[in-house]
């Protein structure tokens, strides 16, 4: 971004950034909102304290606060060890300046850490079993495509410059086929949207697969040379004839197979598949099923073409220097952190720094977690607002914004990397991250040398070439280093076991103990679980373009455009359980239960139901109460949208 | 613009009841009574004026209306409110000073109509829904049947002449058409659902009963005071339900209309 | 059209139709960038934007295509906002941006009242009202409006001065009429894709019944 201060350092301009070729020099709103959130009044500007009476917060100096969290943390691991705390990063504000978090920890003796993420690790690892790496065409390709398939994604909304080269491509004359559940802005604008029942992905990508087999769609010179296992993988198309597949999925047999000849035929065609994919159990599998396709038919290592879902080519940069790994070393999945705190021993969890996330929102369980997170000793939250989850902290110190620290950036839709200017001071007394850990760790008696007082310098070593001459040019454009070029895999190089794509990876067995081919397992909470006598409804909690996650939603500007939060039900649905439209309604599991206004909504299919994610401000639903900490088959993801409900007016 | 209405609602009474007094005295009004109402209009029409100063936010810049007469019928409105004040004031004087001129009395009552008419005008916005048409013509018929009705009150002769009725009946025909259009329109829920557009046929028939209706009968049964409290009743009513009734349009009273649609195509495929 | 710098048609001779927007049906999602970059350019952060986002078919009825209608001033050929304003404070320029002028506003309100688009926006801060400029300091700088150069998608252009936009470019489109004549310098692409279109089309033709 392009920002403009003025002489109070407020901003009065914000534009995209002319010189990155995969955004066009556009910013989407929340970008712009930044303008407001940088100086919103709610933002945090001092370190907070809880007052001793518990009601609310009251101000605290650094140094006090700093010194009270030193001793409480000494304390604590003289008496239970330096597992005892756990560290939580989130993905609030990305940076490679993060890592340096674990400069201080590693001194420490050691913490509790998170593995796994909330949001996209079945797929990475799917890709990466599949093609031996997550990489992908560069996005101005796109507009080569005579055909695009969007899979469990909205564009529309949550990549608004990948969504502006699909509607080039379609005004080129380009299909646009949409795999959605719901309707949403992505679909409205699609060639043909088709809405299977959630969680049935693995089974719709196998029957078209069998279908491009039977009228010998696949490229066979591409997977004579390419393919590991294909000849297995033929074999288990045998289970997925048009019929069985469009039981399973609820979408018509004749749609399964117009879809199938279309992305058969038509080259080349781009299959850009979404996180929607693979929120729930059988995530790894599924998201494998749908990355074969484009091996399939001949659409990999071409422009225009393609498997699209995490290009990680801007992942170059050389390891953070960092302390040796302590010995005490302890890991939860981060989608289990409610279980974790409640039942890890030897030792428990007693303290919980929190920063750059809100997981009393954002995670599974969410009131579950909020109350284990209450029981704690002591709860430090670094944040720029009174989230949920600072609500519940001891000690909240307040967090700079991505215009107060100079770093670097990486991407995982385009290959620049880029640079991030500091361009004004932190307001108030608001204090980088860095500077917190500095600050700490020079009350423990740590050494201080890992924390850069020359950021630039520092940062200028983290490249891959670390010269002036590079950092100069990388703060006057954003680039690719990695030196892959546009088009992935064009020169047919899959850094697999194998050295092909893998139809059947023996590593998904062996590391995950999973199905070496990929198939259909229906969702233990879904569309054929027994489950559904009690609670029948399917529910997602997708993406709004007004937010990311919880953060953007709480400023005024925001709340002026945005779209209420309601629960998306189908008219099918709501007639027989006497829900009107923007009446109140319940939603419940055996889990939690949350109260919401309904809104009546034919475009979403029936037996599904929807609702925004992302907490932002009174009012909304905490929706995270009724998601079980589930576990991705790989790669230890979460199962959002493997989730049973039943909905009555209250 | 449902806020801000107070002011508006009260230059308008007053200014319709100030003029409707005079122009309604040089059309009907017996020649030796005019001097106490030429007063009364002036006044009332000079408080108007001053009252609706208060709703501009700029209250120092008044003067520049001028620039717009002859083009803005606001500006030609808050013109011809001066002039027909003036005159009304002038004919006053005339007759305070036991010298009334007839040629003043008549330009006076000329130019309050010339007024009403010219609220009227204003009020003729495509912006409005609810503005449209030859009803806005009711500041002048309705300003007419408050005068005439008014005059009668100190009048000791009982009944109801002929040309009082005259003019009440020509305010009734006048309003009746906009009972009808606003009544008979249409507005998406999303846009109209306050309590005053619901209860618009009642709002509307409550002005009509107060302005029209129940002063005739008052005044056929002697009651003649009590009539031109309940015009006055009715001519604020009148006001109040202008404003309170105003419709915009616009790109999201449109919106609506196509949602309503939608939802008809959708129930008749 | 799409990134032409608007200085070179700006002041220069009185063509009509004077310049306006266009706006992609097919790709504005509705996403208030252009909300947002008004706000900024012209230093609406605690008021109301000038410029605002009406869905259309938000619910998503089957019956009817969804879009988003971005709209601001239409710097109508026939402002209702310029016949009625009695001090004279708008002002129609040759190159066919509607500028009203703060030091002559009496904040009378009739403009708000006259208009039919919801254009003039009352400030009770500062006593008077106040609309979108076209951006005319940046369109006399020769740069785009700043909701223009904020659009991500593109869906929101400037049209200069003169332009026919040709038969695609459409006046009217279900949510957004010309009840008073005003003569809107907005135009609309209609939503493209196979099914958009039917419905877009389907809903047209009852909208005109």
């Amino acid at each position: 971004m392009l920002v403009s201060l003025d002489e109070r350092d407020r901003i009065v301009a914000i534009e995209g950034d002319p010189e990155n070729p995969a955004t066009g020099g556009r910013v989407c709103l929340k970008g712009l909102a930044y303008a407001q959130r940088q100086s919103d009044p709610a933002r945090l500007l001092a370190p907070l304290r809880r007052r001793r009476d518990g009601r609310g917060f009251e101000p605290v100096g650094w140094d006090e606060a700093l010194e009270e969290i030193a001793r409480r943390l000494v304390r604590l691991r003289d008496e239970s060890g330096p597992l005892a705390a756990l560290y939580y990063e989130g993905s609030g504000s990305h940076g490679a300046l993060g890592g340096l978090a674990e400069a201080f920890w590693r001194q420490f003796g050691g913490c509790t850490r998170t593995h796994g993420d909330l949001c996209w690790p079945a797929g990475l690892e799917a890709t990466r079993l599949t093609y031996g790496a997550n990489l992908h065409n560069h996005p101005r390709l796109t507009v080569e495509s005579r055909l695009v398939v969007v899979w469990g994604h909205n564009p529309a909304e949550t990549n608004v410059h990948q969504w502006r080269l699909i509607l080039d491509a379609q005004s080129r004359g380009a299909r646009l086929v949409v795999i959605d559940p719901r309707r949403t802005d992505s679909t409205d604008a699609a060639d043909l949207h088709v809405q299977p029942k959630p969680g049935t992905d693995a089974a719709l990508a196998l029957g078209i697969a069998r279908i491009v087999v039977d009228e010998g769609l696949e490229d066979a010179a591409m997977l004579r040379a390419h393919a590991h296992g294909f000849a297995q993988y033929r074999a288990r198309l045998a289970d997925y004839p048009v019929q069985r597949v469009a039981e399973i999925t609820g979408v018509g047999a004749n749609t399964v197979r117009e879809l199938a000849l279309e992305y058969g035929r038509v080259k080349p065609a781009l299959l850009i598949a979404g996180f929607g994919l693979q929120r729930h159990h059988h995530a790894g599998q599924a998201m494998r099923a749908v990355a074969l396709l484009p091996a399939l038919t001949g659409n990999v290592g071409v422009p225009g073409g393609g498997w699209q879902y995490a290009n990680l080519a801007s992942h170059c940069l050389r390891p953070l220097p960092l302390p040796p790994e302590p010995p005490a070393r302890r890991s939860v999945p981060v989608s289990r952190l409610a279980a974790s705190l409640e039942t890890l021993d030897a030792p428990p969890i007693r303290a919980a720094w929190i920063e750059r996330a809100n997981p009393g929102s954002q995670n599974p369980a969410a009131p579950r977690l909020r109350r284990a997170l209450e029981a704690l000793d002591l709860v430090v939250v670094v944040d720029q607002f009174m989230t949920p989850t600072a609500e519940l902290a001891h000690f909240v110190l307040p967090a700079k914004t991505l215009f107060e620290e100079e770093d670097l950036v990486t991407a995982y839709w385009h290959p620049y990397l880029q640079w991030r200017a500091r361009i004004v001071e932190p307001p108030g007394t608001v204090r980088p991250e860095t500077e917190i850990w500095r600050a700490l760790s020079q009350r423990l008696g740590l050494d201080t040398s890992w924390f850069p007082g020359d950021r630039e310098a520092f940062l200028r070593g983290l490249l891959p070439e670390p010269s002036e001459a590079r950092l100069d040019e990388l703060k006057k454009r954003p680039m690719d280093l990695s030196g892959l070029g546009d088009v992935a895999f064009a020169d047919r190089r899959f850094p697999t076991p194998s050295g092909k794509i893998e139809f059947a990876s023996d590593q998904a067995a062996e590391r995950w103990g999973a199905d070496r081919i990929p198939g259909y397992v229906a969702l233990g909470e879904g569309s054929e679980s027994p489950l559904r006598s009690r609670f029948p409804l399917q529910l997602l909690s997708c993406k709004t373009r007004e937010r990311i996650h919880s953060q953007f939603g709480n400023l005024a500007w925001v709340r002026g455009i945005e779209r209420p939060h309601a629960l998306d039900i189908h008219p099918d649905d709501a007639g027989p359980r006497g829900v009107q439209d923007g009446a109140r309604v319940a939603v419940w599991n055996e889990r939690g239960r949350i109260e919401l206004r309904a809104r009546l909504t034919p475009g979403i299919r029936p037996g599904v139901v929807h609702v925004l994610e992302g907490r932002c401000h009174e009012g909304d639903p905490d929706v995270n109460a009724l998601v079980a900490e589930g576990v991705t088959d790989m790669n230890h993801g979460a199962t959002f949208y493997e989730c049973l409900v039943e909905v009555a007016p209250v | 613009m449902k806020d801000g209405h107070g002011p508006l609602v009260a230059f308008t009474s007053l200014a319709i009841a100030g003029a409707g007094l005079v122009a309604a005295d040089a059309a009907v009004g017996a020649p030796g009574e005019s001097t106490g109402f030429a007063a009364a209009g002036a006044a009332l029409m000079g408080a108007g004026i001053a009252v609706s100063l208060v709703h501009l936010g700029q209250k120092r810049r008044a003067g520049l209306a001028a620039r717009g007469v002859g083009r803005s019928a606001l500006s030609n409105e808050a013109a011809a409110a001066i002039v027909a004040a003036l005159a009304a004031a002038a004919a006053a004087l005339f007759g305070a000073a036991g010298r009334p001129n007839a040629a003043v009395s008549a330009v006076a009552g000329l130019a309050s109509a010339a007024f009403l008419l010219s609220i009227g005008l204003v009020y003729r916005v495509g912006g409005q829904r609810t503005w449209r048409g030859f009803t806005v013509a009711t500041p002048l018929t309705g300003g007419l049947a408050f005068g005439a009705v008014t005059l009668h009150a100190s009048s000791a002769a009982g009944g109801i002449p002929a040309e009082t009725l005259l003019v009440v009946v020509v305010d009734t025909l006048v309003f009746s058409r906009r009972w009808r259009d606003i009544v008979a329109m249409r507005v998406p829920a999303a846009v109209g659902t306050d309590a005053w557009w619901r209860r618009r046929a009642q709002a509307l028939g409550a002005r009509f009963f107060l302005l029209d209706a129940l002063p005739v009968f008052l005044l056929a049964t002697g009651a003649a005071r009590t009539a031109a409290i309940c015009a006055a009743a009715g001519l604020v009513v009148d006001r109040v339900a202008f404003y309170a009734l105003a419709v915009q349009h616009t790109t999201e009273f449109e919106a609506a209309l196509v949602e309503e649609r939608l939802g008809r195509m959708e129930t008749n495929p | 059209m799409s990134g032409e710098h608007a200085g070179s048609a700006a002041g220069r001779g009185a063509r009509s139709p004077g310049a306006g927007f266009t706006l992609d049906l097919h790709r504005c999602v509705g996403c208030g960038a252009c909300v947002l970059a008004c706000r900024i350019e012209n230093g609406r952060t605690g008021t109301a934007p000038w410029r605002r986002v009406v869905p259309v078919n938000l619910v998503r009825r089957l019956a009817g295509p969804t879009y988003f209608l971005s709209v601001a001033c239409h710097h109508c050929d026939k402002p209702a906002c310029l016949a009625g304003c009695p001090s004279r404070a708008y002002e129609k320029r040759a190159d066919g941006v509607v500028l009203h002028h703060a030091e002559r506003c009496l904040g009378c309100r009739y403009c708000e009242m006259a208009c039919p688009f919801g254009a003039p926006q009352y400030d009770p801060d500062r006593g008077i009202v106040s609309k979108c400029t076209l951006c005319a300091p940046r369109l006399d700088d020769g740069r785009l409006p700043a909701c223009v150069t904020a659009c991500p998608t593109g869906a929101l252009q400037l049209a200069p001065p003169g332009r026919d936009t040709g038969g695609e470019a459409l006046r009217d489109v279900p949510g957004f009429v010309d009840p008073a004549g005003c003569g809107p310098s907005l135009r609309f692409r209609a939503p493209a894709g196979a099914r958009r279109e039917q419905l877009f089309r389907a809903l047209q033709e009852a909208m005109a019944r």
